[in-house]
């Protein structure tokens, strides 16, 4: 007890995982990201995911809600709320700060599809989801996985099955439109479908990481209500490039939070007359946990910085920060649950919450092995053509 | 060139660039030299006259002390560009650099540093004589004894992991003044002239078969009480500096050329439709340690531009760069020789004509995760000053 009364504080990295909010960050962005903590300290408490896992609490409408009324969703497209002007980098702490409540909702899915679909040169692409404005009316979902068999089009109409992200028709939200691959002969394109439609059919799956929803969409002649051409696959290469970031931040605001939880943990709970913490095995375990997330961080910065500057290599860095940082948080959430000891692996604490989530990451989109696939191919594709990797010095 | 007060980054960069391909002709052949070998220290002394002559040597240094006093954004390009241009390290004179100037400006008199600043732009080799055999990662308990005698302190001790000792004209030096109730009290800090009588430097032969550190015996060697540094029984506080120059451009200039060379071998091995690009598992692992080579130069660069944070910020980040950069040189070099198969198992000889092989790059790696403060004592660091576990 004596050590406990020493009392040697949080130390500055902890405190650090514990706020989350980048101190360089520009004045508008952490007015932003104070805003955005502050609802979700709120609505996304521990105690309130645990009401929402165990199906008590309607805490995805609650905060969809606060979302929409706080202008959240201009972090998908400019122009529209608070969130837009903050650029990729307010895209990227808005997922990083969803992560570390486990926030449950399809953002990744809703905000990545708005992004990608505005950046696109197809001015239609936007019109079903924009007219009236935006305010969150409309969610949107994703293919679950890069590996999922494109949609056929064929006289104008879908059919086929796939997994995506977020395709249920949710109660909080008057729509949601699914953007789905699709192929017509050798044609490579987009669709955007609405779930509640005509020959549309989607089937919750029941997943282990419960904040999320992977749904089973079904296809049969159904009515695109916009067809975007991709013959290049470029299109596919942004929203990957998004889809990856999100994830990527959301596994490091998770890792962070389950660490930071962690540390608390082992300094404060005595056996044998210590604290945890002062055993030297578990400090380098600890400081092992650290070395994995400072690691993906950067990573993740960096596809966040050739992602704003709209640099050719974004997808390559995009799909190592998620390949990195997913690995990360699943090592992390992992050994979290261990080092908790027994009440680690129970339903009441947090442990498994961050655990299931980081499983449910990883293998979101991209697997691990396809994640590396990718980057190991634009790699070489760049080094063909002489293309500059990884340059970091731009000022001079 | 780098005379001139500070020029703009991008000229800078062009200015180096520009020299280094004119110079091309006198310095590659530099690179070839084999380290453990005279003509590597040979090698390493033409390459700093070479440097010196063009004014990047010591360009960091205040202009006073023959310096150019650029700053740390010309140093990162200067770095950055010898390290694209695979010019040679200046592993020789890392002490001199490094470790010896920043205790010396920051601890040092100005007597002090008009007379031994300028031993480094004459090619001086400094070395370090910090270690003992039963003080390594317990540096403080160091037994190593300085007695006062009129203005002189008599040194008698044994030091050990002291690089480039067997080379070195001078040594900065810890020893004890007293013993008090703290081992961190009463030790001092030292400049030590390698010529004087009573010092007997022993090479060590380390896994990779070369002897670059040594042993140092100190049998009555006299040193003049004008070269302590900083005050007589408070040398820990000075040494702190010296342990704290092991981050910033050193490692920076490590890793740009762990990328550059990372880059080139998987771009040849790309060309050559080398066979473990097949292999899948391989594959997959060199993508991953590509990008922490990454990751580990944008961590380095925040530490170098660290300044506005505080010290304990600073050693922190330090840490993880440390433990980062040298777990990544391992693991690389680890794949890399897993990748040569049987082929990788040849210790070269002179067929690889000084190019590094994999495997001795693997073996030297243990240098870097022991030396400096090991990755287990980082690991304490980072885990006591950063997350508050109790110690």
């Amino acid at each position: 007890m004596d050590r406990l009364a020493r009392g040697r504080g949080r130390g500055p990295l902890l405190e650090h995982l514990i706020s989350g909010v980048s101190a360089n960050a520009p004045e508008e962005a952490r007015i932003f990201f104070a805003n955005v903590e502050s609802v979700l300290s709120g609505t996304c408490s521990s105690r309130a995911i645990h009401d929402f896992v165990d199906g008590r609490a309607d805490v995805d409408a609650q905060l969809w809600n606060a979302a929409a009324s706080l202008g959240w969703f201009g972090l998908g497209i400019s122009g529209e709320g608070p969130g837009s002007g903050l650029g990729v980098e307010g895209f990227v702490s808005f997922h990083r700060a969803l992560g570390r409540f486990v926030a449950p909702g399809p953002y990744i899915a809703t905000l990545s599809s708005l992004r990608v679909l505005s950046e696109s040169n197809d001015a239609g692409a936007l019109a079903p989801i924009l007219s009236g404005g935006y305010d969150g009316r409309i969610a949107l979902a994703v293919p679950a996985s890069s590996d999922e068999a494109r949609i056929e089009l064929s006289g104008g109409k879908l059919s086929g099955r796939i997994r995506m992200l977020g395709a249920r028709a949710s109660a909080f939200v008057a729509h949601t439109y699914a953007l789905v691959p699709v192929v017509s002969g050798d044609t490579a394109s987009w669709a955007l479908v609405d779930c509640a439609g005509s020959g549309v059919a989607s089937g919750t799956l029941s997943m282990w990481d419960r904040t999320r929803e992977v749904d089973d969409l079904t296809l049969e002649r159904a009515e695109p209500l916009h067809v975007i051409a991709d013959p290049a696959g470029s299109m596919a290469e942004r929203l990957a490039t998004y889809v990856s970031l999100a994830v990527a931040a959301d596994s490091l605001g998770g890792a962070a939070a389950v660490a930071a939880k962690t540390v608390e943990y082992l300094n404060q709970r005595v056996q044998f007359g210590r604290p945890l913490g002062s055993f030297q095995a578990l400090k380098h375990r600890a400081a092992n946990l650290m070395l994995r997330i400072v690691t993906s961080e950067q990573l993740l910065a960096q596809g966040n910085n050739v992602l704003g500057r709209g640099s050719a290599d974004a997808a390559l860095w995009a799909s190592l920060a998620k390949a990195s940082a997913t690995k990360a948080y699943s090592f992390v959430a992992g050994d979290c649950v261990q080092l908790h000891g027994g009440v680690g692996h129970t339903w009441e604490f947090d442990c498994h919450l961050y655990l299931k989530r980081a499983r449910l990451n990883e293998v979101l989109w991209d697997s691990q092995s396809r994640a590396a696939d990718r980057a190991g191919a634009l790699l070489m594709k760049a080094l063909r053509h002489g293309e500059a990797i990884g340059e970091l010095d731009h000022g001079a | 060139m780098a005379h001139d007060p500070a020029p703009p980054l991008g000229e800078f960069r062009t200015r180096v660039r520009n020299w280094l391909e004119e110079k091309w002709p006198q310095i590659e052949p530099l690179t070839h030299a084999r380290r453990g070998t005279a003509a590597y220290v040979d090698a390493q002394k033409r390459w700093m006259a070479l440097r010196h002559e063009a004014g990047l040597a010591t360009p960091h240094w205040p202009v006073r002390h023959g310096g150019s006093g650029l700053g740390l954004e010309h140093q990162i390009v200067a770095a950055d560009e010898m390290a694209r241009a695979g010019a040679p390290d200046s592993d020789l004179f890392i002490v001199s650099l490094n470790h010896f100037p920043a205790t010396l400006l920051a601890c040092g008199t100005e007597e002090q540093q008009q007379k031994f600043l300028p031993t480094v732009q004459q090619g001086a080799v400094w070395c370090q004589g910090f270690s003992e055999p039963n003080a390594g990662s317990d540096l403080a308990s160091l037994t190593t004894r300085a007695d006062l005698d009129g203005d002189e302190f008599v040194i008698n001790g044994h030091k050990i992991w002291s690089s480039f000792s067997m080379y070195a004209d001078y040594c900065i030096l810890l020893a004890r003044t007293s013993t008090g109730a703290k081992k961190h009290d009463g030790i001092t800090f030292f400049l030590m002239d390698m010529k004087s009588p009573g010092i007997r430097v022993s090479p060590i032969k380390k896994s990779t078969g070369i002897s670059e550190f040594g042993e140092m015996f100190l049998e009555g060697v006299r040193i003049p009480a004008a070269n302590v540094v900083g005050q007589i029984d408070h040398g820990w506080a000075v040494c702190q500096v010296t342990l704290a120059a092991e981050r910033g451009l050193l490692v920076f200039e490590e890793l740009e050329r762990q990328w550059y060379d990372t880059l080139s071998f998987f771009q040849s091995a790309t060309r050559k439709g080398a066979t473990w690009l097949e292999d899948d598992a391989s594959r997959r692992e060199f993508i991953e340690l590509m990008a922490e080579v990454q990751a580990n130069r944008l961590l380095v660069r925040k530490l170098l531009r660290s300044d506005g944070l505080n010290g304990t910020a600073q050693s922190l980040i330090a840490a993880f760069v440390k433990v980062l950069f040298s777990t990544s040189k391992q693991k690389l070099s680890d794949l890399l020789t897993r990748i040569e198969c049987l082929g990788g198992q040849v210790e070269e000889g002179a067929s690889r004509d000084g190019r590094g092989s994999p495997m001795r790059d693997y073996l030297a790696s243990f240098g870097h995760t022991i030396a400096g403060g090991s990755n287990e004592i980082m690991r304490n660091i980072i885990a006591e000053r950063g997350l508050g576990m109790p110690r």
